[in-house]
């Protein structure tokens, strides 16, 4: 049997839960390759995704591998990925790339090892304990200074036996699980420039959510430096779903109304009230099925309870609040795994910073916000403010956006 | 775009640029080549070098240049330093200089910092008051970034020798070249860093000039007298020589647009205060510090970007942080907008009158928010 691609680098992908799936299965499947295919192919030429009775299989360029594994271990719905070697179906064919590979791989190296061997064509020959022993064999003939420990070994071979190829590999590494991005479907997520809504934006997608993204803009009083830092943050989750359009609310009217007629003590919640609105305005147009923001349960004065529920009532979408619960240092730990931290702490202010007393309203009552709404026409800053609004489509690529709405 | 932002880096000359464009065809060759391309590469250098160096009042073989005038300050300071001791610099000193002491005091030197007058300025009493008698190198800035305000180096200088005679005087002359006469040896250096890009040269070259060797950063391939490895540019070389003197003489001018600018500015806005010393004082021509009581800094420079001014604050907002030599000056950040205005020599009397008529709407539009 003859490899038509043997001259590129294969890599082997392993499905998380979309595996535990039912009758939807093949739904999600299809999903998960296609952003598969649009993440390697929005970086890399002549790529391949080919699935396989459970598996992805990648082709890509030597040159490329490294960034291919990168990208794969990115793309939530995969749970692990190993470049591998594909041999037909034979003893020997796999002896010599098991030798072959590990020569490689473990020149030089010590301690102890193991071959995992698993057949799926129960035609082979060998039953898998049996091949497992044949490979290590030989290997242990290769490296004498390598002992066998088959439960906790430092070096493992993978062999997966299937009837036509088998893949061998010595290299695991861990994806980053979850559903396919858009498998759950479409959510607004409110972006600031700060630390956690990229983090929440990530773990949305992480479980199958598509994300459009809203910012809220406050010029002169926030500068362009602003706008482009939410821009590249936008960027990096954009990648992950082949895109993400990023909604750009213009703000400042919103915030001079409320500085000139309410109570400053409410400053923050009436902004929160007012973002709430407007995204799920934006929501409604692009039919998703709930918001998510970055809220955290008590990391700042205007994320108490009560505070929380001034804002959850505006609207019957559903809110998902993904780093509720977390720590912050647990959220500044994802965001250097998703590379947003460093664009997170560059020192622009986003809007919220803008007018705020030193004594905000840490349990507000809806009464009282209210009261103070009462005294602005929220409607038509509402609908101001959507009409000054544009949208940027972007690809992820490490460009900036270009406006295609006005 | 009005753009009034020439302390932070000026639009290149277009003949410059053509002509440093030309020159990158041309005289490409690496100049210590014994080629004849080579030859004539090297020739483009040391004339620019002989060039540049009269500016300044140096001879050819005391000019190095650098990537610079960053690269050209840490090379004068931490060349200057020695191996151990004690260090100085003046208040207003640039961050280029601050870091280089910064490191300098991680490797175990004692650093001072001289105290500035209330317009930003420091005195040779200050100097003397202030200045250890065993200082190995005391970095000046001839003209401040901020301000303007300029020093009178050759006074500081005679101060420093007289307290601490084996100093090594380094003048940060960045933003004073061309604006204001240089002449290294009157000044009383051992050291008088420039770079080409204030004065509508290129970006990527600065220069150093000094009579000293000085112990390198990089050695590299032992160019620019074994103080400054790397292949040396001719073309740029002679893009910075040929700004130099195109900017001969442009003082008056520079002056009549900044004098131009503020009077229009205190007309509309009468509450602005100019920082600094006062502008027939000693001050750079082609700039302003003015403080807008009452006003947010930052969305001003916002409004101003808006409405088609480029400008600055200085430091006065840089990383969150106020900025030192404002503070030493007795300022703080709940005082205002600190808003710095710097011109240069393609600006035209139409722009900065439109420039002073966006800059007062823009405070008014403000002040109605914030009032």
């Amino acid at each position: 049997m003859v490899d038509a691609h043997a001259d590129r680098d294969l890599i082997l992908a392993r499905l998380g839960e979309v595996w535990l799936k039912g009758r939807n299965r093949q739904s999600f499947l299809n999903r998960l390759e296609r952003n598969l295919r649009a993440a390697l192919k929005a970086e890399l030429r002549g790529v391949r995704v080919e699935p396989s009775y459970g598996r992805i299989f990648i082709r890509v360029a030597a040159e490329d591998l490294h960034r291919a594994l990168e990208i794969c271990v990115d793309t939530p719905g995969l749970s692990s990925v190993s470049p591998a070697r594909r041999v037909p179906s034979t003893v020997e064919a796999i002896r010599e790339a098991a030798l072959e590979l590990t020569a490689e791989a473990w020149a030089g190296v010590e301690g102890t090892f193991s071959v995992k061997a698993r057949r799926r064509l129960k035609a082979f020959p060998l039953t898998s304990p049996e091949l497992g022993r044949v490979i290590g064999e030989a290997i242990g003939e290769r490296f004498r200074h390598l002992s066998v420990d088959l439960k906790r070994s430092d070096h493992q071979l993978g062999i997966e036996v299937d009837d036509r190829y088998t893949h061998i590999w010595t290299r695991t590494l861990k994806g980053s699980g979850g559903l396919p991005v858009g498998s759950a479907g479409r959510v607004t997520l409110l972006l600031s420039g700060g630390i956690d809504s990229p983090v929440a934006g990530y773990l949305a997608q992480k479980r199958g959510c598509e994300l459009d993204a809203v910012y809220f803009h406050s010029p002169p009083f926030i500068g362009e430096p602003s706008k482009d830092k939410v821009i590249q943050l936008a960027n990096r989750l954009a990648p992950r779903q082949g895109g993400m359009r990023l909604y750009i609310i213009y703000f400042t009217e919103i915030q001079k109304a409320i500085r000139a007629a309410c109570d400053p003590r409410f400053t923050v919640l009436l902004y929160r009230r007012f973002m709430y609105r407007l995204a799920a305005e934006i929501a409604e147009g692009r039919k998703a099925l709930a918001l998510c923001t970055g809220e955290n349960l008590g990391q700042v004065a205007s994320q108490t309870l009560e505070n929380l529920t001034a804002v959850d009532r505006l609207t019957p979408l559903l809110t998902l609040r993904p780093v509720l619960a977390f720590d912050k240092e647990e959220i500044i730990e994802v965001a250097r795994r998703i590379d947003t931290f460093d664009i997170s702490t560059l020192p622009f202010d986003d809007c919220c910073t803008l007018f705020i007393p030193d004594n905000p309203i840490i349990h507000a009552q809806i009464k009282a916000l209210e009261i103070e709404e009462a005294k602005l026409d929220v409607p038509a800053l509402v609908q101001e403010a959507l009409v000054k609004s544009e949208m940027l489509k972007l690809s992820g690529l490490p460009i900036i956006g270009e406006a295609v709405e006005g | 775009m009005i753009y009034l932002d020439h302390a932070a880096t000026s639009p290149p000359d277009p003949e410059i640029i053509a002509g440093l464009a030309a020159r990158q065809h041309s005289h490409f060759a690496n100049p210590k080549s014994t080629h004849a391309l080579g030859v004539e590469a090297g020739r483009l250098l040391e004339a620019a070098r002989g060039r540049l160096s009269r500016a300044l009042g140096g001879r050819p073989s005391e000019l190095i240049f650098t990537s610079g005038g960053t690269e050209a300050l840490a090379l004068a300071f931490s060349g200057s330093a020695g191996e151990a001791g004690r260090v100085a610099l003046c208040g207003g000193a640039h961050a280029a200089i601050r870091s280089a002491a910064g490191q300098l005091a991680t490797r175990g030197f004692e650093v001072d910092t001289l105290p500035l007058d209330e317009e930003g300025r420091l005195t040779p009493e200050a100097l003397s008051a202030h200045l250890h008698p065993k200082t190995r190198a005391l970095a000046l800035i001839m003209a401040q970034n901020e301000t303007g305000a300029i020093n009178d180096i050759a006074a500081l200088s005679r101060a420093a020798h007289a307290i601490a005679p084996r100093a090594r005087i380094i003048v940060d002359a960045v933003q004073a070249l061309g604006k204001a006469p240089i002449d290294a040896r009157r000044l009383g250096a051992d050291a008088l860093i420039v770079t080409a890009h204030k004065i509508h040269g290129p970006k990527g070259i600065g220069a150093l000039w000094t009579p000293h060797a000085l112990t390198p950063l990089f050695k590299g391939g032992g160019q620019e007298r074994g103080m400054r490895g790397g292949t040396q540019s001719a073309p740029l070389a002679w893009a910075f020589a040929e700004a130099v003197e195109r900017q001969h003489g442009a003082a008056p001018r520079l002056s009549a647009l900044r004098d131009r600018l503020f009077a229009a500015l205190r007309q509309a806005l009468p509450q602005i205060k100019l920082v600094g010393p006062p502008l027939d004082g000693p001050r750079l021509p082609n700039l302003l510090m003015l403080l807008l009581p009452g006003l947010p800094g930052e969305p001003l420079l916002n409004a101003l970007s808006a409405g088609g001014v480029c400008a600055s604050s200085g430091s006065a907002c840089a990383g969150g942080r106020f900025s030192e030599t404002l503070t030493a000056m007795g300022h703080h950040a709940g005082e205002g907008a600190f808003l710095r205005l710097s011109v240069g020599r393609f600006n035209t009397e139409d722009e900065i009158d439109d420039a002073a008529r966006i800059i007062a709407e823009a405070a008014r539009s403000l002040g109605e928010v914030y009032g």
